[in-house]
């Protein structure tokens, strides 16, 4: 059953081959652009693509033809190589895992890294600076990202470089042969510190709780506060999940420090798992 | 526009060049060269120019029984060949004791292959990845005299005061030097029927892998530049109280070696060193039954010390 159409919006030129259908309201992704000012991506962008691309291959190409990948010992029961060390790609999580709960080392964190990078498209929604190389309008997100490849990639290099026998930290000009003294430094968990001064245990658990949970409020409701503007681009789901992924990320360092500086082995002791 | 256009074409030449390099580089390994020299040489010895062009192939020992797959012989060629190479230059010379009457005799390399004696890698087939110390490999490539450490693996009476296993001379000195010294009064030596318990136990010392070996043993004070079992236990026979002077440092202190310095000669450590590693652990090494040999024959003793021998009293002790 056609539609009979009383009459065009839009009436087509009969000189033309083409015409307009519909306009709707909504939003571009690229705005206030012209074509004047823009260019296509081919060749522009993708060629340089293509080149990066090439130019990888042949530094792969050369780089497994002047260095093997040589299997170690056939795997034996009675014997554990010291140290046991995970292939490279997996050190910076052997290295987590001196600092975390292993439950938090190798699985949780891992996960919210691979959530967190799948949900990145859909957190960072700032039109500015598309197709272009732009670091002053996207400042935020260029720190927060490299900070967090960075701390991957020192955990890698700490891993790979700087531990040997025991998993005691070596440097390049120690004898690799020797084994270390054990540290004579024994570490407390952060409810045992404060019992110690004089608070009742269920005191201390109650402010282990708290101050986990008030990293996170804080740091929740500092931005809100004085960064208006950051709350009001991203909304607020958008504003929740982003903030929780940066102070998860912002706490692993901040983890570290307090148990190299501060000898502290767990803020927080639950039944179900230790931060 | 220009440039890139230029760096495209570049790149993709740079990456053609190198997928054929690499090509090249697999298809001339290092045994194809070996072999080729020594299929010309077989040429020029049998008086026949058609050996020369024999194709190149990877020659693998796969001895089912033992579990082992030599590829020795893919540069090794001329190791049976007693007849044209038993004094050509490596690697093509044949193996010693292949003449009438000899050892090697009873035991050809169809049947036993090279590793179940010489240990090392098996499958690695470039010098670099087989000879001298290579890292990651339990057991490291014995050679000259340290390959007699591999014959009581099947051999196991050899230990026996009354065996006088000609075969090994290496092995029988060492028995007469511990023998003399009295190894057994610290150590136990189950072979030898040695129980002695001040120092460590030595009966499967040859069964140790190197790397189960590196984790329990300082190496700091070896002098070698190589540092495997067979130097570190060379050069601490040679003086125990140098490779092992204890730490106070470590926790628990550790007090130096009780072991006293024998003053041994350099043929005596490397002798000591080939016996020790001839302890073996036959649940390790599990050598098929049909493998084993019958019990060397014993030398009996010369009849004038039985008749020298005052008659005892018939006691219960024997």
């Amino acid at each position: 059953m056609a539609i009979e159409i009383k009459h065009e919006i839009f009436p087509k030129d009969p000189k033309k081959s083409y015409g307009l259908v519909e306009l709707v309201k909504g939003t571009s992704p690229i705005t206030e652009k012209e074509p004047e000012t823009t260019v296509f991506s081919w060749p522009n962008l993708l060629f340089i693509e293509l080149i990066a691309i090439l130019l990888s291959t042949a530094i792969l190409i050369v780089l497994t033809m002047i260095s093997g990948a040589p299997l170690e010992e056939m795997a034996s029961p009675d014997t554990t190589p010291n140290p046991m060390k995970a292939p490279w790609y997996f050190l910076g999580l052997q290295e987590l895992l001196v600092f975390f709960d292993p439950w938090l080392a190798g699985v949780v964190l891992p996960s919210f890294i691979i959530v967190g990078m799948i949900l990145l498209p859909y957190i960072d929604v700032n039109p500015k600076g598309v197709g272009q190389y732009n670091y002053s309008d996207r400042k935020f997100a260029i720190w927060t990202f490299s900070f967090g490849l960075a701390l991957w990639y020192i955990m890698i290099v700490v891993g790979v470089y700087f531990r040997g026998l025991d998993w005691q930290w070596y440097w390049p000009w120690d004898n690799w042969e020797l084994h270390k003294p054990p540290s004579g430094v024994s570490l407390i968990d952060y409810s045992v510190i404060l019992t110690s001064w004089g608070i009742s245990k269920s005191a201390a658990q109650l402010i282990a709780y708290a101050t986990v949970l008030g990293y996170f409020v804080v740091g929740m409701t500092i931005p809100f506060i004085f960064f208006r503007n950051f709350f009001k681009s991203l909304g607020f789901a958008r504003y929740n999940i982003t903030m929780m992924l940066f102070l998860l990320m912002m706490g692993v360092p901040i983890k570290i420090i307090l148990r190299l500086v501060f000898n502290i082995k767990y803020l927080l002791v639950t039944p179900f798992f230790k931060i | 526009m220009y440039r890139n256009t230029i760096l495209f074409a570049g790149l993709s030449l740079l990456i053609f060049v190198l997928l054929g390099f690499a090509t090249y580089k697999e298809e001339h390994p290092e045994w194809k060269k070996y072999q080729q020299e020594y299929n010309v040489l077989l040429a020029e010895k049998a008086g026949d120019p058609k050996l020369a062009n024999l194709p190149l192939t990877i020659k693998q020992n796969w001895n089912n029984v033992l579990n082992r797959i030599d590829r020795c012989t893919s540069c090794h060629m001329g190791i049976s060949n007693a007849k044209f190479f038993a004094d050509a230059k490596q690697p093509f010379k044949s193996h010693p004791f292949l003449n009438e009457g000899e050892f090697m005799r009873k035991h050809p390399f169809e049947k036993f292959g090279c590793t179940i004696c010489h240990q090392g890698d098996p499958q690695g087939n470039s010098v670099e990845k087989t000879h001298g110390f290579v890292e990651h490999v339990d057991r490291q490539l014995l050679t000259g005299i340290f390959v007699y450490s591999s014959c009581t693996k099947c051999h196991i009476n050899v230990y026996s005061a009354d065996v006088n296993f000609k075969e090994a001379p290496v092995l029988m000195q060492a028995k007469a030097l511990v023998m003399a010294k009295g190894c057994g009064a610290c150590h136990t030596i189950k072979q030898m029927g040695f129980s002695g318990i001040l120092a460590p136990e030595l009966s499967a010392f040859g069964t140790r892998t190197e790397l189960s070996f590196h984790l329990v043993h300082d190496f700091s004070h070896v002098e070698n530049p190589v540092k495997s079992i067979k130097n570190w236990e060379w050069e601490h026979f040679k003086d125990p109280q140098k490779v092992t002077p204890g730490n106070p440092q470590a926790t628990p202190p550790q007090p130096p070696t009780i072991m006293p310095n024998f003053h041994l000669t350099d043929d005596e450590a490397t002798a000591l060193t080939v016996f020790v590693m001839s302890f073996k652990d036959k649940k390790v090494e599990n050598i098929p039954l049909d493998y084993l040999p019958p019990p060397y024959p014993a030398t009996p003793p010369p009849a004038q010390a039985v008749k020298e021998a005052p008659p005892k009293k018939a006691s219960k002790k024997s």
